[in-house]
């Protein structure tokens, strides 16, 4: 019998089907932008679910860090008003190396030389991860290991080795709950541990004998009129009381906040006063009655309204505010409002932990539902434009197309929608989460804005879009082309 | 062996046509059956079709709608697979093809035309019938030049740019025929080529391949409805319910026109 005598059919090359492609969505013009809306709009509120994702973390992160630094005053008092517990001291010890200026200042409070620092900060990494271990496990389980003690007393109690083979046992069989090493590291720590306790209730006695030294020198001036008045000398006092880690630095800042603490608490004492009230009641056209603090700073976040106030109060109740100037006032408020709208943002983006991307279980799961629904809407489309397109894919076989171009035309159409959709998605997604984040948090998004994450997420969005909408198109164009042609022109 | 077989299976009115016998059979089909089953129900659109078509001629299968005409240009084609049977194109049986070969026969061996003209939507009249080229690897500007040279012998040169909407039906199935012209084949397949058109463009669609068979002696095959085509073809082949009702040459048919006018409206 004769075989047909073959070349084999050529296969087309990349720009030669590019072009049929690209021909192919500027015929259907309409309907591709449609597809290509709908894979927008399916990105989009991927995207938007995923900014506001990473900029809730950046914010509740840069959040915290300069709550942190807003707190120093407050730190610095009761550093310098009594000794910390040992579990402070060995989490300071820990966190901190021992060469920088904290660790300098337990090794000064606790008297210790260098190497023998060194050992004490090795063996304070250890205790402060058991600890953190400690409070990690429910209440229910901690009882059962370490009975009523808590805190660095757990250690203590295991020195008895009954109590420790207790432990041990217990711990076996809660699968649970891991120790973060090995209950032979665990048992060696806990053989140098009453050096390591007899180190920290060194530094605390040490830490302890400080704070009176400091205090006789200061003859029980409060620490914030300390901070405040003595601008030279304070820093001295305290450094030669043995805190050393108070630098230059940190006493200006220290200063300077202690100031606007002072000012502040001036200001809203004025406000207490009952003239003073009936004249804002009468500026803002409110009741008296709800006049708030808050009001009252947004107010004065006005520099004409911080104005006006300082001479309402210099007219009314001839208090003397120490020469706040408007500028000041209006300042104060913006602090003020910044300090609120941390709170407010630590306390918005509050659960923030774990999960995906570290955006936190809700917004993972979040995340997830927005790509299902994604997924939906895109194969939806696709599907939509791949079906009606049959005959043509019939015909093209009839004209002698191999399966394989059919395959890459719709591949090749898959992507170039599925890319356009994805970044006009993905950036108006963005807008519209980063609008909405912007509007909630103001210049703290601005502040902590996540450019990596942001990235990310696009580029993720991107190529999600890319490849359902290659999935969804290509996986019926491949049923299509694999029929022969008039079955194909039958599915209708 | 197998020309014995055939031979016992033709169709009563082939051994008549003398002087075909003597040309080279170019498409030979076997037993073909097909049956469509939807929800269960069996349609038997084939019942053993047994058919020679020479290389060369030109053979109008008549029938009325629904007697499986269009089924028999689909096996025939390698466009649809059958039930049982066997199809053989140049004396190669399609059954036996891979896909590759299945794509270069209807690539190079076969040009189709279909009532529905079929034409690839957002593409120009000069790019559709460039298309198959395309396929068969010939390059872009002798495809052009083909391309062009196709479309002013279906009188359409002047009109290269246009899509298949800003067309008539007329012109879109001469860009059809062009587009089956691309790339020489020595079969013209047509499933009722003048159904959707009037009578005036019917008539130039017919005298197209009319000449295409005349001139480039293109073996046609036209499943129709439409009575002129007996002015022209060689032979003519009657479907009825699947089978083969009757074939015969122009010559032995002309007399009794009137009767099949009958038959096929
Ligand atoms: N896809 C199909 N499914 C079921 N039955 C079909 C299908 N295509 C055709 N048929 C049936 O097969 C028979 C032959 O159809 P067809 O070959 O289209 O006839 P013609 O082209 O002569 O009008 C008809 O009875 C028709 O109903
Ligand atoms: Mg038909």
């Amino acid at each position: 019998m004769k075989t047909i005598d073959l070349k084999n059919q050529p296969v087309l090359g990349f720009w030669r089907v590019l072009e049929i492609c690209i021909n192919g969505i500027r015929y259907r013009l309409f309907r591709s932008v449609v597809t290509m809306a709908v894979i927008a709009i399916a990105i989009a509120f991927m995207m938007n679910v995923l900014c506001e994702a990473v900029s809730t973390r950046a914010i509740a992160l840069t959040a915290g860090q300069k709550t942190a630094e807003h707190r120093l005053t407050m730190r610095w008092a009761s550093r310098l008003s009594a000794a910390g517990a040992p579990e402070t001291i060995l989490r300071q010890a820990a966190a901190e190396a021992p060469n920088s200026s904290l660790g300098q200042e337990l090794r000064n409070l606790g008297g210790l030389s260098g190497p023998e620092m060194a050992a004490y900060a090795a063996a304070a990494q250890h205790a402060a991860a058991y600890l953190e271990f400690f409070d990690s496990i429910g209440y229910g389980q901690r009882r059962v290991l370490a009975g009523s003690a808590s805190g660095t007393a757990i250690f203590d109690r295991l020195q008895n080795p009954q109590q420790q083979a207790q432990f041990e046992k217990s711990l076996r069989q809660m699968k649970s709950v891991r120790l973060p090493a090995s209950p032979e590291e665990f048992r060696q720590f806990l053989r140098t541990w009453p050096e390591t306790r007899k180190t920290t209730l060194g530094i605390q006695s040490g830490w302890t004998a400080a704070v009176a030294r400091l205090s006789t020198v200061l003859q029980g001036k409060p620490l914030d009129q300390v901070f405040i008045n003595s601008e030279k000398s304070c820093g001295q006092i305290i450094r030669t009381a043995g805190f050393c880690s108070f630098d230059q630095q940190t006493e200006a800042a220290i200063a300077d906040q202690a100031r606007q603490l002072q000012d502040m608490e001036r200001l809203e004492n004025t406000i207490e006063r009952p003239e003073i009230r009936a004249l804002i009641s009468a500026y803002l056209n409110i009741l008296p009655g709800d006049i708030t603090m808050p009001t009252i700073w947004k107010l004065l976040l006005n520099r004409r309204a911080a104005d006006w106030y300082l001479d309402a109060v210099k007219g009314a109740t001839k208090i003397d505010l120490g020469g706040i100037t408007p500028d000041r006032i209006a300042k104060l408020a913006r602090l003020k409002a910044e300090t609120a709208a941390l709170d407010d943002a630590l306390q918005q983006t509050g659960e923030t932990e774990g999960g995906f991307m570290g955006i936190g279980t809700r917004m993972s799961w979040l995340v997830l539902v927005s790509l299902l629904v994604c997924a939906a809407g895109i194969s939806n489309a696709m599907l939509m434009t791949v079906t009606e397109r049959f005959r043509e894919i019939a015909t093209l076989k009839c004209l002698g197309a191999l399966d394989g171009f059919i395959m890459v035309l719709f591949l090749i159409e898959a992507c170039v929608l599925g890319l356009v959709g994805g970044m006009i998605g993905g950036l108006l997604g963005s807008l519209i989460g980063f609008s909405r984040m912007l509007g909630a948090f103001g210049a703290l998004l601005i502040a902590a804005f996540p450019v990596t994450q942001w990235l990310i997420a696009m580029g993720m969005a991107v190529i999600s879009g890319i490849v359902l909408a290659a999935l969804a198109s290509v996986y019926p164009a491949s049923i299509a082309a694999r029929l022969a042609p008039m079955e194909a022109m039958r599915i209708e | 062996m197998t020309n014995e077989i055939i031979t016992s299976h033709a169709p009563p009115g082939a051994p008549a046509a003398a002087p075909g016998a003597a040309r080279r059979v170019i498409i030979r089909t076997l037993h073909l059956k097909k049956n469509y089953i939807k929800k269960k129900v069996v349609t038997h659109a084939l019942r053993g079709v047994a058919a020679e078509i020479y290389n060369g001629e030109f053979i109008a299968i008549m029938g009325p709608s629904g007697s499986g005409k269009s089924t028999f240009f689909n096996m025939v084609g390698g466009l649809d697979s059958p039930t049982s049977g066997r199809v053989f194109i140049d004396e190669v049986d399609v059954a036996q093809l891979t896909a590759v070969e299945l794509a270069f026969l209807r690539c190079r061996k076969i040009g189709y035309i279909f009532q529905q003209f079929n034409l690839i939507t957002y593409m120009t009249a000069l790019e559709n019938v460039t298309t198959p080229m395309a396929f068969a690897g010939v390059s872009p500007d002798e495809a052009r030049k083909r391309g062009m040279e196709l479309l002013s012998l279906v009188g359409l040169a002047g009109r290269w740019s246009h899509r298949p909407i800003e067309m008539s039906g007329g012109q879109q199935q001469r860009v059809a025929i062009a587009r089956a012209m691309s790339n020489l084949p020595s079969i013209l397949l047509c499933d009722e080529p003048t159904g959707n058109l009037d009578l005036h463009t019917g008539r130039e669609i017919l005298d197209i391949l009319d000449r295409l068979n005349k001139e480039r002696g293109v073996t046609i095959i036209c499943a129709t409805h439409d009575t002129r085509m007996l002015n022209m073809c060689d032979r003519l082949m009657w479907i009825r319910d699947g089978q083969i009702e009757r074939v015969a040459r122009r010559a032995e048919v002309k007399i009794e026109v009137g009767a099949i006018n009958n038959e096929t409206d």
